[in-house]
């Protein structure tokens, strides 16, 4: 307890004194978080608020199991199925500890010197029914600072849905320890209000023939920034990093990944498909870093970007690091507009030009949609996304 | 009996060139009329055009479908209106499967011409026939729209669309592009099998050869951006033995 007590009492003084990062820190060049938020946070709930209408994801999904964070603060949870237990974070400080080697990282510093609730959920066998955790704020006042770690033990798998609505101000970070074997399917759903700030910071350490499999979907939300780091430790381990961001109106959305090839015959594969509308900003900065000894890595990045307006902006900052001399790795990166000619051919054949631009957008996400169909449950979410995704075209339209 | 396409003293420009020059010709419904010409002519002009797509501007000149002016019509309304054009080069449409867009792009066009539209198991029984007929299996119904198909396989998935929007009038623009002889012969006879007393075509091509599998009845020869000269179908044969040369000279005195 004290031990916990002390970290947080550290990130306090670090947070004091170094607050959030600028521009002139690299990995926040393009999201100047001291320009944008405030230095404190006074209005965090402290108590559970009751009657939230809350937009489940698996709202259709009868088997699904459900955790609510509302404001920060975990509603209570349902009955756990066999093999999956959900205990205190601060009963578990050396977590917190060996995760948060580099307390400088302002991410970590920031969600722990703030953190309302820390939770930790041990996955001990293959999980059929899917796991959404829902984060909601309930008023621009709202402050939620919450922090949980997934332990997948050998063999164990999971479908995880993660989803983001509200107001205010969510960090979240989320680590993921994957033993041998492992599996999981992570599906990120970011879709808040205009004036919400999202970090959500997801890190993922994978041990030999784990696999890590992201979706991540961005319709909305004020400031997001949506980072995802993978650690292969061990050989046979593979991650998909999956996003689709689409964003209009004033919305700044970050996309940042690395991938951290630290062991020989490990493979990732990173893909973005970005749409900006209006004067969104959108931002993809991702990093693959093969190791000296990382020999027959495979992986690759591409992202894509399709502007709907002029005034949009999109940064990209693809990068590779490579120090190893046997490997795979490709990087590509492309911004356009919509095909005018494919546009032409569409409606060539009777679809009215609105119908048309949708089909061709839908169609630019659908490859991201389409790493659903594994999961549990996939049917039915890519049907509610590509509902969700269909009503923000035609708000944008 | 009135012409089911007019084009009357067509004269259209591309970024400021004019391409074409006053051209004017008719077909008449269950006609097949050819027009060849050398590169350059305004054979593509001619076509996009016809389907309306942008920057190609009418400086002069009418065209009229069953007596109605295409002019201020948008793609979508002329096909609607009956005209359909098959792209020499189809254009590939990733995430958006075949079947999906075949069945909007019907349920669009029967809904503007105020027909019911066609629920999920009508519509997959009435376009796998209509595949069954151009050999295309199911799987090419269900990947992404022209992506990875051979340029057979394009162009049959055109003539299939053809077959399925049901035109009044249809314009195949090089449809011979691309095909080796036996996918050459495949498409003639899907688009055989759609010629009938109500339709009208209009064949552009290059070369002769399509022309020995899909029989038309017309020939024009489009040069500089004219139609130059308009015959039977030995003209056809002529052009293969002599050349554009005699006629490429005529324009540009």
């Amino acid at each position: 307890m004290t031990s916990f007590n002390h970290m947080q009492q550290e990130a306090k003084e670090i947070f004091a004194a170094h607050g959030w990062p600028n521009k002139r820190n690299e990995d926040w060049h393009y999201t100047d978080l001291s320009a944008r938020l405030p230095s404190s946070f006074q209005n965090q709930s402290l108590e559970l608020s009751e009657d939230v209408h809350i937009d489940n994801l698996t709202c259709d999904v009868e088997e699904a199991l459900q955790l609510n964070f509302i404001n920060g603060l975990l509603t209570e949870a349902g009955e756990l199925p066999d093999g999956l237990e959900i205990s205190a974070l601060i009963d578990n400080p050396d977590l917190v500890q060996q995760s948060d080697e580099d307390i400088t990282d302002p991410l970590l510093y920031a969600n722990l010197a703030h953190l309302e609730t820390g939770i930790v959920i041990d996955v001990s066998q293959v999980i059929e029914e899917p796991m959404e955790i829902h984060f909601h704020n309930t008023s621009a006042e709202e402050a939620s600072f919450v922090r949980i770690i997934f332990r997948l033990a050998e063999g164990a798998s999971l479908t995880l849905l993660e989803s983001h609505s509200g107001w205010g101000h969510t960090q979240l970070v989320s680590d993921v320890y994957q033993h041998e074997d492992s599996m999981l399917r992570h599906l990120k759903l970011h879709q808040a209000e205009d004036s919400q700030v999202s970090l959500l910071l997801n890190r993922v350490s994978l041990d030999a023939r784990a696999q890590y499999h992201n979706v991540a979907i961005s319709l909305s939300g004020g400031l997001g920034r949506l980072e995802t780091r993978v650690t292969f430790n061990a050989p046979g381990g593979h991650a998909g990093l999956a996003t689709a961001l689409l964003s209009g109106g004033k919305q700044h959305i970050d996309i940042t990944t690395r991938l951290n090839h630290l062991s020989a015959d490990t493979t990732s594969d990173t893909v973005a498909r970005t749409i900006l509308d209006d004067e969104a900003c959108g931002i993809f900065q991702g990093k693959v870093i093969v190791h000296e000894d990382a020999q027959r890595v495979e992986a690759t990045q591409k992202s894509d970007a399709l502007m709907l307006s002029a005034d949009a902006m999109m940064n990209v900052k693809p990068e590779l690091e490579i120090y190893a001399d046997d490997v795979a790795c490709a990087h590509g990166s492309a911004i356009g507009e919509i095909d005018h000619e494919a546009l032409f051919f569409l409606r060539s054949r009777g679809i009215g030009e609105e119908a048309a631009r949708i089909m061709l957008v839908e169609g630019f996400v659908s490859e991201i949609l389409g790493r659903l169909d594994d999961f549990a449950a996939g049917a039915v979410l890519q049907e509610n996304l590509l509902k969700r995704v269909a009503t923000f075209l035609k708000k944008s339209a | 009996m009135s012409a089911l396409l007019e084009i009357k003293n067509l004269h259209v420009s591309v970024a400021d060139t004019q391409i074409l020059k006053g051209l004017s010709l008719s077909v008449s419904a269950g006609e097949v009329h050819a027009i060849m010409g050398p590169n350059g002519s305004g054979k593509s002009t001619l076509s996009y055009v016809l389907a309306g797509r942008d920057g190609y501007e009418i400086t002069e000149g009418d065209i009229l479908l069953n007596g109605v002016s295409l002019k201020d019509m948008n793609p979508e309304d002329r096909a609607i209106a009956g005209l359909f054009l098959a792209f020499q080069y189809p254009l590939e449409i990733p995430g958006v499967t075949n079947m999906t867009f075949l069945k909007t792009s019907v349920n669009a066009v029967r809904r503007g011409r105020g027909e019911e539209e066609l629920d999920a198991a009508s519509f997959l029984r009435f376009v796998r026939e209509k595949a069954k007929a151009l050999r295309l299996d199911d799987d090419m119904l269900k990947r992404p729209l022209n992506v990875g198909f051979s340029g057979g396989e394009k162009k049959r998935n055109e003539i299939l669309q053809m077959s399925v929007l049901e035109p009044m009038m249809a314009i195949l623009d090089e449809t011979d592009s691309g095909l080796d002889i036996d996918a050459l012969k495949t498409v003639a006879e899907g688009v055989n099998a759609l010629r009938d007393a109500q339709r009208g075509m209009l064949v552009i091509t290059h070369y002769q050869r399509l022309l020995d599998y899909i029989k038309p009845d017309i020939v024009h020869i489009l040069a500089g951006g004219q139609i130059v000269k308009t015959g039977s179908p030995e003209l056809a044969l002529e052009l293969e033995k002599s050349g554009y040369a005699d006629y490429v000279g005529e324009v540009v005195a």
